[in-house]
C-alpha cells in the first residue's frame, strides 16, 4: 500500500476496464467520423452510440449533447458562445471554477460586459435570496456550480433556476456539473438549465474529453469543419467518447459506489477528528447538501503546503486550499476566501475518495496524516 | 558573402590588468569558447590583435552566438561582422549589403569608423572611411557626422581578410568568470540570490551554490526550482555544483529548545555556519548572498553583523544597496525571474513565526544556542549534503 490516492476531485485514476477498452478502440477505430468509407462509418457509429448513452445517462437527448475537450472548453463555449453582440451583465458565483471567472473577465475586457459576483454562504452554498439580489432584467448569463469542487457544497439548482427565470427572464443558466456527474443525481431537465457542463476524468474516465449539454443556440469558439452540430470544429475522437460513456455506465452500474465512498469519507473524518482535536469540516455537513466523497478539513495551527508536501512524501495524495505555505501571510484559494476563510485558520486539506478507495487505505491514510501532523508540529515555529 | 557570418567580440577591463593581462585574456577566450561550443558545436574563438573573432560553423544561428557573447562577463561589446577580401571594392560592397538590409528607413546621420591592423594597406584609415562613406551616403541619403553619428559602419582592414559591420551590442562587461576565484552562493528559490550570484560571476567569481532543504515539508518542486535557477547560472562557468544541505533537523532542534520569535535569526546563523564549513571544504574564498539592507524587516545592519561574526570568511552581498525593482529588472535580464516567482516555498518563507523578532542582542542569541549542540547539528547537515552538478 505505497501510494494512497485521495485527490479524486482533482482527477481520478482511469478505470482499468475503460483503459483496456480504450486501448483496443484506439487500435481499431481510427477513422474520421465524417468519412463515408468503412473506417469512417465505424468511428461515426461509435461516436453516436456513445453520445446516445451519455445523453440518456443525464436525462438529455443525443442531439443536445456535444463532445468537447473537457470542462474548461465546455464552460467557455457556454459562456462566450452565449454572449452575442450586445454587452450585458453576467452573474457568477464567487466560488466558480477559474474557467468561468476567466470567461467572464474576457467578456468584460473585450466586449464591455459587467461581471456581477454572487456571494455564497459560509458553507459554500448559494441561497435563492443572494441570487435574487444579484439579478436584474439586464442579466443575460448566470453561472452556478451544481457542486463546488473544493468544499463539495451541493446547490439546489432547480430552486435557483426558478429565481433566474423570474428575475432575469432573458438570462441563460450555465451549470457546471463537473464534480456532480456520477456522484449526485443529474437530470438536465429537472435542473431547468440552458447549458450543463460535464467531464469524464472525474469519475475514472479518460482525460481529454468532456461534454456540453445545451438546448439553446450557441456561437462556437472553435470553428472548423462543422462537427458537433457546428458547435465544435475538429475531428472528434470516437474512442474517447466511448471511454466517457463507458466510465459513466460502469460508475452507475456499481450501485454501492456512492454509499461506499461516503462511508469511507465519514470513516476518514472520524479518524482525523479523533486524533487531531480542533479539526473542523469546511462546507456543509455530510448529508444531502455535501458531495458524498468530499472531506475538506482545517487542522488548526499549521500551514497547509508543508503538510501536503509531507503527506506526498509519505505516499498520501491530497490537495490543499492554502496554496501558500506561509500561513502567517494568510493566502488561501479563491473559493476559501469567498467563504471567509483565512490561512491563519490552519492547514486546509481536501481529501476525496474514489470508487476504488478501500477501507484499509483510509485507515492507513489517517494514520500517516496524524503522523505527518505530529512531525510538522515538531518543526513549525 | 552577403550577410554577417562571424562575430567580433571586444573586451575592456582585462587590458588594465598589467602583467596578468595574458592570464585574463586566456581565461576569457577559454570561457567564451566553452559557452559557445556548448551551444553551437564546432565554434572556435581566435584572439588576434586584442579582440576575439568567433568563427561559427556554416549555417549556425548568429543570434544565439551573439546572446552568449552578451552574457559573457569580461566582454564589452559584440558585432556580427561580414568577412571580405582585403580590397576596397569588397569592403564597399559588404558595407552596402549590410546597410541595405539593416538601415531600411533609417534617418539622421552616419559615420564610417575604419581601422587598419595591416598598416601596409595602400589606403589610410581615414581614406578607407571616406571611400566607404561616399557610397553609403549615396545609397542611404543619410548625412555624414563623424563626431555624433546616429549610425555607424565599422571597417577593420586586415592582411588578407577584412571585416565590415553595422551593429554593435553591449555585453555584460566585468571580468572573466574564474579569475577572482571560487565563492559559495547561498541560493534560495527567491528572486535575489540568483541575481547576487550573477553579479559575483560578473566580477570574475566562479560559483558553488548551497541550498537549504527541509524535507519532507518542503516539496521536490521547490528543490527542482532551485536546480533550475542553478542551471541558469551554470553556463557562464561551464557547470555549477549545487549542494543540497538538509535543514529539517536544525529546525526541529530550534523549535524544541529555543524562543519561537528568534527562530529566523537562529536559522540564519545555522545557515552561515554550515555554508562557512562547506566553503572551506570546497576551497571557496568567500560566501555570497542576496541579502539587502532593509528589504525585509529582518535585514538590518545589526542582523547582518549577527551572522558576519560567525566566520572569518568574507561575505559578498552584491545587492546590499539595490532597490527591489533594480533587482527584479536584473533578474528579468538574466532570465531567472520567471523561475524565481514560481509559487514554491523554501524553508525560509515557510517556517516563519507569526511575530518574528527583528533584532536581538548577540548574548541572547548565544544563550539560546547554548541549549543546542551546534557542532553536531552543523556536522549532520554537512554529512548529509547531496551534490547536484548542473
Amino acid at each position: 500500500m505505497d501510494l494512497i490516492y485521495l485527490d479524486n476531485a482533482a482527477t481520478t485514476p482511469l478505470d482499468p476496464d475503460v483503459a483496456a477498452g480504450l486501448a483496443e478502440r484506439y487500435a481499431t477505430v481510427f477513422g474520421n467520423p465524417s468519412s463515408p468509407h468503412p473506417p469512417g462509418r465505424a468511428a461515426s457509429r461509435l461516436l453516436e452510440e456513445s453520445r446516445e448513452r451519455l445523453a440518456a445517462a443525464i436525462g438529455g437527448r443525443p442531439e443536445e449533447l456535444i463532445f468537447t475537450s473537457g470542462g474548461t472548453e465546455s464552460l467557455g463555449t457556454s459562456i462566450i458562445g452565449s454572449a452575442g453582440a450586445r454587452a450585458a451583465r453576467i452573474a457568477v458565483t464567487t466560488v466558480e471554477h477559474p474557467a468561468v471567472h476567466a470567461a467572464g473577465r474576457w467578456l468584460a475586457e473585450h466586449f464591455g460586459w459587467t461581471v456581477v459576483p454572487v456571494p455564497v454562504g459560509g458553507d459554500g452554498r448559494l441561497t435563492p435570496e443572494a441570487l435574487e439580489a444579484a439579478l436584474d432584467e439586464e442579466t443575460r448569463i448566470v453561472c452556478i456550480m451544481l457542486v463546488n469542487n473544493e468544499v463539495g457544497a451541493i446547490n439546489d439548482v432547480p430552486a435557483l433556476a426558478r429565481v433566474v427565470r423570474s428575475r432575469a427572464p432573458r438570462a441563460r443558466l450555465v451549470i457546471d456539473a463537473v464534480q456532480a456527474l456520477g456522484k449526485v443525481p443529474l437530470d438536465v431537465r429537472a435542473l431547468d438549465a440552458d447549458c450543463v457542463v460535464i467531464t469524464a476524468h472525474k469519475l475514472h474516465g479518460p482525460k481529454g474529453i468532456g461534454a456540453l449539454w445545451t438546448r439553446v443556440p450557441l456561437d462556437p469558439i472553435l470553428r472548423g469543419g462543422g462537427q458537433e452540430r457546428g458547435l465544435r470544429g475538429g475531428t472528434p475522437t470516437a474512442p474517447l467518447a466511448w471511454g466517457f460513456a463507458e466510465a459513466v455506465s460502469r460508475h452507475a452500474a456499481d450501485a454501492g459506489a456512492i454509499p461506499r465512498m461516503a462511508a469511507l469519507r465519514d470513516r476518514l473524518l472520524e479518524a482525523i477528528r479523533a486524533a487531531l482535536p480542533g479539526t473542523t469540516l469546511t462546507g456543509p455537513p455530510p448529508g444531502p447538501a455535501r458531495l458524498p466523497n468530499n472531506a475538506h478539513v482545517c487542522i488548526p495551527g499549521l500551514p497547509g503546503e508543508p503538510l501536503v508536501n509531507a503527506l506526498a512524501a509519505a505516499g498520501i495524495c491530497v490537495s490543499t486550499g492554502s496554496a501558500c505555505g506561509n500561513h502567517a501571510k494568510g493566502r488561501v484559494s479563491e473559493v476559501l476566501t469567498a467563504l471567509g476563510r483565512h490561512g491563519r485558520d490552519g492547514a486546509y486539506l481536501r481529501l476525496t475518495t474514489g470508487r476504488f478507495t478501500t477501507e484499509a487505505e483510509i485507515d492507513e491514510a489517517a494514520r500517516r496524516l496524524v503522523k505527518a501532523v505530529g512531525e510538522l508540529r515538531e518543526v513549525y515555529p | 558573402v552577403t550577410a554577417p557570418n562571424r562575430l567580433l567580440a571586444r573586451f575592456g577591463e582585462v587590458w588594465l590588468k598589467g602583467r596578468n593581462r595574458h592570464y585574463f585574456m586566456q581565461r576569457l577566450r577559454h570561457n567564451l569558447e566553452r559557452s559557445l561550443s556548448a551551444a553551437i558545436p564546432g565554434t572556435r574563438v581566435r584572439a588576434p590583435y586584442g579582440r576575439f573573432f568567433v568563427d561559427l560553423p556554416e549555417g549556425a544561428p548568429l543570434e544565439v552566438a551573439t546572446a552568449i557573447c552578451r552574457d559573457t562577463p569580461g566582454l564589452t561589446s559584440v558585432s556580427p561582422v561580414m568577412e571580405v577580401p582585403s580590397n576596397i571594392e569588397a569592403m564597399i560592397e559588404g558595407a552596402l549589403a549590410l546597410v541595405a538590409e539593416r538601415w531600411a528607413g533609417a534617418t539622421g546621420s552616419f559615420a564610417v569608423k575604419a581601422r587598419r591592423t595591416d598598416k601596409r594597406f595602400p589606403l589610410t584609415s581615414p581614406e578607407v572611411g571616406a571611400r566607404v562613406g561616399d557610397r553609403v551616403g549615396e545609397l542611404t541619403g543619410l548625412r555624414t557626422d563623424l563626431k555624433h553619428p546616429d549610425h555607424v559602419v565599422g571597417v577593420e582592414v586586415g592582411e588578407e581578410r577584412s571585416w565590415v559591420w553595422v551593429d554593435t551590442e553591449r555585453c555584460a562587461g566585468g571580468l572573466p568568470v574564474g579569475c577572482a576565484g571560487r565563492v559559495l552562493l547561498l541560493l534560495s528559490g527567491g528572486i535575489d540570490s540568483p541575481v547576487a550570484g550573477y553579479l559575483a560571476q560578473k566580477r570574475g567569481c566562479e560559483l558553488d551554490a548551497v541550498y537549504f532543504h527541509s524535507p519532507p515539508f518542503i516539496g521536490e518542486s521547490s528543490r527542482e526550482k532551485v536546480e533550475a535557477l542553478a542551471r541558469r547560472l551554470a553556463p557562464r562557468q561551464g557547470g555549477l555544483r549545487l549542494h543540497v544541505a538538509h535543514f529539517t533537523h536544525v529546525q526541529k532542534a530550534i523549535k524544541a529548545e529555543c524562543e519561537p520569535k528568534l527562530t529566523v535569526l537562529l536559522y540564519r546563523r545555522f545557515m552561515y555556519r554550515i555554508a562557512a564549513e562547506l566553503a572551506a571544504a570546497r576551497g571557496a574564498r568567500a560566501l555570497c548572498t542576496g541579502e539587502n539592507l532593509g528589504q525585509v524587516a529582518s535585514q538590518t545592519l545589526l542582523n547582518l553583523a549577527l551572522v558576519d561574526r560567525l566566520t572569518e570568511l568574507l561575505t559578498l552581498r552584491p545587492l546590499i544597496t539595490f532597490d527591489k525593482q533594480e533587482t527584479i529588472a536584473l533578474a528579468r535580464r538574466i532570465g531567472t525571474y520567471d523561475t524565481s516567482i514560481l509559487p514554491f516555498d523554501d524553508c525560509c518563507t515557510l517556517f516563519v513565526p507569526r511575530h518574528p523578532a527583528l533584532k536581538a542582542p548577540v548574548r541572547i542569541i548565544e544563550r539560546q544556542e547554548a541549549r543546542l549542540d551546534v557542532e553536531a547539528l552543523v556536522a549532520e547537515s554537512l554529512a548529509r549534503i547531496e551534490v547536484v552538478d548542473v
